[in-house]
């Protein structure tokens, strides 16, 4: 379970990004964090995975304060997440089947059961036959799934999404909300931050409004 | 067991193959190691080459007797045997002041040096060979004093006393060498740090998507101190080949100075024992180098947000 309690986050600059957040998501749940540009919906999904640290307040994951997590805490914390960000990150001099393993070399799992889950990941996201490129060579939208698949290829616990379907046609979007619904489905928590209404209003998910950093 | 070797077997092979892409950078700094590594190396395989020698001088414990210029060589042969009843003294002999004359005209250079003076100046003396118990320097220390203390002994002189000193000048250098190897060592650490510090910059961005994804910082530093650890290897082993074949060359100068005890057994120098030391320190300093570098290093870069 994913808590917050009382979560104010103010950057260095002054900005106040977040006020006083409450909510919780149990595990397993799907939920939707919209709101505008600006909203905070990113700085919230990171605290989440800790790559920031809230100015007051308490992040809970599975009733333990994120606060109180060692360095090596953080890293299997985050390990056990996956995470999509607008911008894909992905290393340029690596093909995509090394970037899609890397959260599965990082475990030390072995280079047969890797080349299973790669593909496997690489198929639902419609790249398998790229497996071999460099990320370079891939238009925008096929990064992005790149980084999807990079993110759901080691089996998480959570999936938090920050406008996912950014780069990506509409056809193309509604199959990335639909892969997301399969992950949660088999038990995966998700948290989709995206502004695109069109794209979840019909939707029977849990939708968290922010705006100007407070939940609505 | 088997995640920990797929982790370290996969984090070898990053190494290399990131040396492997790199092999100008790669060689010099392998270069840079070895010449650093070679001094040190040169003056222990140098000390080694002396070593034989030290030890059958400083096993020579013959005392010399300079007799008073009175002495009668008549009374000689009683005074040799009354040395001789003596329980620290294993045998002596006597040289008459012609004798060490006619030693000394033998010399080059020497050769009628008899007819310049008007009389010969050398003192008779007794050579002393000391029992073999007398094992230590503060025994042979006594059993001097007690010979110097006969009315017919002058000076009583130990050849051990200029061998001490010889023996002193080795163990300073022998010093200088481990002092060499230590200042020359850290000097090989910072290189190793420098360039890997260098390189974590150049790698900024995958140490960011790394620690995105879950990676420990021990995970992201492993191919680094592989990366060390090679270096130092590559380093270790250049030094101590390049050394190798130097001091062969300088074998074959110090034997043809023909000193007895001076010997130069190339093949122990050529020791499996030696060249396993060498490449463990140069390993040893390769992985310093690496873990001071990075350690602090990597625990301020933070994911890409």
């Amino acid at each position: 379970m994913i808590q917050f309690k009382q979560v104010s986050k103010r950057y260095l600059g002054g900005h106040q990004a977040l006020s006083d957040i409450n909510f919780s998501l149990n595990q397993g749940e799907m939920a939707f964090l919209t709101g505008h540009s600006g909203a905070g919906k990113s700085t919230l999904l990171k605290l989440i995975a800790r790559l920031e640290s809230p100015s007051s307040g308490e992040v809970l994951f599975e009733d333990r304060p994120l606060s109180t997590f060692k360095r090596r805490d953080i890293s299997k914390h985050r390990s056990r997440l996956g995470i999509v960000f607008q911008s894909p990150h992905l290393l340029y001099d690596r093909t995509v089947f090394d970037n899609v393993a890397l959260p599965l070399l990082i475990e030390g799992m072995s280079k047969v059961h890797v080349v299973k889950r790669v593909q496997g990941a690489l198929d639902k996201v419609g790249l398998l036959k790229k497996e071999g490129v460099l990320p370079i060579h891939l238009s925008g939208g096929e990064q992005q799934r790149v980084g999807i698949a990079r993110a759901i290829v080691h089996k998480p616990d959570w999936l938090l999404a920050d406008e996912p379907t950014g780069n990506l046609d509409p056809a193309l979007s509604a199959d990335i909300i639909n892969l997301f619904e399969q992950f949660n489905e088999s038990g995966v928590g998700v948290l989709i931050a995206t502004h695109e209404l069109s794209l979840i209003a019909h939707m029977k998910y849990r939708i968290l409004w922010l705006k100007e950093g407070k939940l609505c | 067991m088997l995640k920990f070797i797929h982790r370290h077997g996969r984090a070898l092979m990053h190494s290399l193959s990131a040396l492997k892409q790199t092999p100008w950078m790669t060689s010099m700094t392998g270069v840079a190691i070895g010449l650093l590594l070679l001094l040190p190396l040169l003056f222990g395989f140098l000390l080694h080459a002396f070593k034989p020698l030290m030890d059958d001088l400083l096993e020579s414990k013959e005392i010399s007797l300079y007799l008073v210029s009175s002495f009668n060589p008549k009374q000689a042969p009683k005074l040799v045997k009354q040395i001789e009843a003596m329980p620290q003294v294993a045998k002596a002999y006597f040289v008459s002041a012609d004798d060490s004359l006619k030693a000394l005209e033998k010399e080059e250079g020497m050769e009628d040096i008899g007819s310049y003076l008007p009389e010969n100046p050398l003192p008779s003396m007794i050579e002393v060979m000391p029992a073999e118990d007398m094992d230590s320097a503060v025994k042979l220390e006594v059993m001097s004093q007690s010979l110097k203390d006969l009315p017919e002994v002058d000076e009583a002189r130990m050849n051990r006393e200029w061998v001490g000193k010889i023996y002193g000048l080795l163990t300073f250098l022998s010093d200088l060498t481990w002092l060499f190897a230590v200042l020359f060592g850290f000097m090989v650490i910072f290189i190793i740090r420098n360039l890997l510090s260098l390189l974590a910059q150049m790698h900024y961005e995958e140490i960011q998507v790394l620690k995105l994804v879950g990676a420990t910082d021990a995970y992201i530093l492993r191919p680094f101190l592989y990366t060390g650890v090679i270096l130092g290897f590559l380093g270790a082993l250049g030094a101590f080949v390049g050394g190798a074949m130097i001091v062969s060359r300088l074998g074959g100068a110090l034997e043809s100075l023909g000193v007895p005890g001076l010997s130069f057994d190339a093949s122990d120098l050529f020791s499996m024992q030696h060249l396993g030391f060498s490449l463990c320190f140069g390993a040893l300093l390769g992985w310093l180098g690496a873990f001071f570098s990075l350690k602090y290093q990597l625990a301020h870069i933070e994911p890409c947000q």
